[in-house]
């Protein structure tokens, strides 16, 4: 990919642009090479870079990995007729994007449930006990994940309070461990500290009941270019 | 890349970062529509793919030690 280079796009506003050679970058060449992982994890970082490079020396919009213009004309008029713009660049200023994940893992619920388990309910014959068990653990770990869901409700209010702005995607659910929230918190830089302190005082309260609390970032504010719902 | 705080309680493998990134800039980031549109339909597996990788992360924890208790 050529060096980046800045085109003026009016108003005060750059766009950040390099040029990309059609014989990598037509749309059947990409496309063709889209499930590569490994090519698209290069492509993602070369364009995380050169979003963090920018992020640092003023406000930036990130767009789409694989936007393609046929020329800075074409770029430069469709940034022009986007309206909204302004706003946007506003809301953005001095702040950066964090990501909050609240997991919560079944099998060690299940695990931990059973290391706290009850006695063996007296009167009853080992088959028996044994199936009574098993129930009370199925209960258990049903209530304890309508507790984690809790908890992840919770984390996710405490840190938007400390945010300007947050999202909430509704995670994909995969069988045998969940993922309870997937948070984007746009937070004042000024006020990185506090949030990611908060974060990691939210982790320790909660690791002992199963559920984890993972923090990335900081991000570019990618889940904060389109209004709020 | 994101490097996950060091004292957060859950490990992030390499693999859920560059997932995360690649989700990131290729799932967001919406702003501007180019000329050039590609197919990238698909790339919602990428967010499927990493909440796997996330989950099988955690799975890997050892189990608590019973000794402890």
């Amino acid at each position: 990919m050529a060096p980046a280079r800045l085109v003026p796009a009016g108003a005060g506003r750059w766009l950040v642009a390099a040029d990309a050679p059609l014989r990598r970058y037509a749309a059947d060449v990409v496309n063709g090479r889209l499930s590569d992982l490994g090519w698209v994890g290069e492509r993602a970082m070369e364009h995380e870079r050169v979003v963090e490079h920018f992020t640092r020396r003023g406000t930036v919009i990130p767009m789409k990995l694989f936007t393609l213009f046929t020329g800075d004309e074409k770029a430069v008029a469709d940034v022009r007729r986007r309206r909204g713009l302004a706003g946007l660049l506003s809301s953005l200023a001095g702040r950066e994007e964090w990501g909050v994940r609240v997991a919560v893992d079944p099998g060690r619920l299940r695990r931990q449930i059973r290391e706290r388990a009850s006695r063996p309910t007296p009167g009853l014959t080992a088959g028996t006990g044994f199936l009574v068990q098993r129930q009370q653990e199925q209960r258990a770990v049903r209530g304890s994940l309508d507790d984690a869901r809790q908890r992840a409700d919770e984390v996710f209010a405490a840190l938007a309070s400390l945010a300007a702005d947050a999202r909430r995607r509704d995670p994909a659910g995969v069988e045998g461990a969940t993922l309870l929230l997937d948070g984007a918190f746009l937070v004042e830089r000024t006020r990185a500290d506090a949030f990611t302190d908060e974060v990691r005082a939210l982790a320790r309260r909660h690791a002992p009941e199963g559920v984890s609390v993972v923090l990335t970032g900081p991000w570019p504010p990618y889940n904060f270019l389109t209004p709020s719902r | 890349m994101k490097a996950p705080a060091p004292e957060t309680d859950l490990l992030e493998e390499a693999d859920a970062s560059l997932l995360d990134l690649v989700d990131h800039v290729l799932n967001k980031g919406v702003v501007v529509t180019g000329d050039v549109m590609l197919g990238l339909a698909g790339v919602d597996l990428v967010y499927l793919r990493l909440s796997a990788v996330l989950c099988a992360a955690d799975r890997m924890l050892p189990p608590p030690d019973p000794k402890k208790r």
